[in-house]
């Protein structure tokens, strides 16, 4: 048995399948200067992304859909809710100081660094949930989706996503924040289309991909909604570049998508409603997002 | 003296930064308009409107707080 297993390996016979970047993000080019003169209205998903909208709901979970309900106006890109911009947000206490400097992952390197750019301009976007009204509601439970566009996971065993966020404001918490859905379907991040075992949402708060990181003050976190205890950041907005702002990077196992040929990978923002007067204080950020197959 | 980090040359003032009723704006502390960021729409009743936090404001334009 010993000279056959020898004999395998040593013909090559044994070997790990390659990596590949199947998609990575980084909302570079793309949107305004969401605290500059005038209205914002410079949002732009990256191609064949989709958010839901007063005219596009989606399936949260469930009968559940979404509820962000913004008239459409200009360019037809939302400005609240899921958009691109860089600086920080317009609100005061929420939000980064600006976007993720260090980029994706990609096969050959692992991004470790999350300091974020002080204002920047549109090389640095990112990706954001606005939580201004009517994106947060003191009463009532706010949801709304941003998704990829189609994705081929067929040719994979597994699959990894990272991305960096930031969760700074006063009002994050409740068990409540943002979860990543995988389904078969370009408008529902319900369970009842989920791509593999777990992957989608089943109420507000559980049901799609465990998310993994390392908290700023070193502290290893597993959960399905970020910002669920609370932010994850005591700093952001207009203060002075810290470790207390850097970005966090977050990682999921997507394998029980893997061998699905049409997968969509859905953002959902479950917006607190827990009472008090600040809940536009949830401006939840992403940015670098990287999917590897292997 | 406190500097600028982005221009770090400017002047710097104490300064309040706020939603006020139709603008994202700074204000001084006696609540003249230094500089308007953006303007929102977002209705009269709103809960963010008046919400606000202590800044410094540079001669460039930039706040910080």
């Amino acid at each position: 048995m010993l000279g056959l297993g020898s004999s395998l390996i040593s013909s090559g016979a044994v070997s790990e399948p390659s990596r590949v970047l199947i998609a990575s993000y980084d909302f570079s080019g793309l949107g305004g200067d969401m605290d500059a003169p005038g209205n914002y209205d410079d949002s732009e998903l990256p191609a064949n992304w989709a958010t839901s909208t007063n005219s596009t709901a989606f399936t949260m979970y469930g009968s559940t859909a979404t509820n962000v309900n913004e008239t459409i106006a200009g360019n037809g890109n939302p400005t609240k809710g899921w958009l691109v911009g860089f600086d920080t947000t317009a609100s005061t206490s929420t939000g980064p100081i600006g976007g993720h400097i260090g980029g994706p992952d990609t096969l050959s390197t692992v991004v470790t660094e999350g300091t974020a750019i002080d204002e920047g301009d549109a090389t640095n976007s990112y990706l954001v949930y606005e939580s201004s009204t009517p994106a947060s509601n003191a009463a009532i439970v706010r949801r709304q989706i941003v998704r990829t566009g189609e994705l081929d996971f067929s040719s994979y065993e597994s699959i990894e996503l990272t991305f960096w966020f930031h969760a700074y404001g006063a009002f994050f918490g409740n068990n409540l924040g943002g979860g990543v859905a995988v389904t078969t379907s370009a408008t529902s991040a319900s369970s009842a289309a989920q791509a593999g075992s777990g992957l989608g949402f089943t109420s507000d708060t559980a049901g799609g991909a465990t998310l993994g990181y390392t908290a700023l003050d070193g502290s290893s976190v597993s959960t399905v909604r970020l910002g669920h205890a609370g932010q994850t950041h005591a700093s952001g907005d207009a203060h002075t570049q810290t470790h207390a702002n850097d970005w966090i990077k977050a990682t999921a196992d997507l394998s029980a998508a893997a061998g699905q040929s049409s997968v969509y990978i859905h953002f959902g923002m479950f917006v607190n409603s827990g009472g008090g007067s600040v809940p536009f204080t949830q401006d939840l950020a992403i940015d670098s997002i990287a999917i590897i197959g292997q | 003296m406190e500097t600028c980090i982005r221009c770090n040359e400017g002047t710097m003032q104490d300064a309040i930064y706020r939603c006020g009723s139709v603008n994202y704006e700074v204000v001084d502390l006696n609540g003249n308009v230094l500089k308007t960021f953006s303007t929102h729409n977002l209705p009269a009743d709103d809960d963010e409107i008046g919400s606000n936090n202590a800044c410094k404001l540079c001669s460039c334009g930039k706040r910080w707080s």
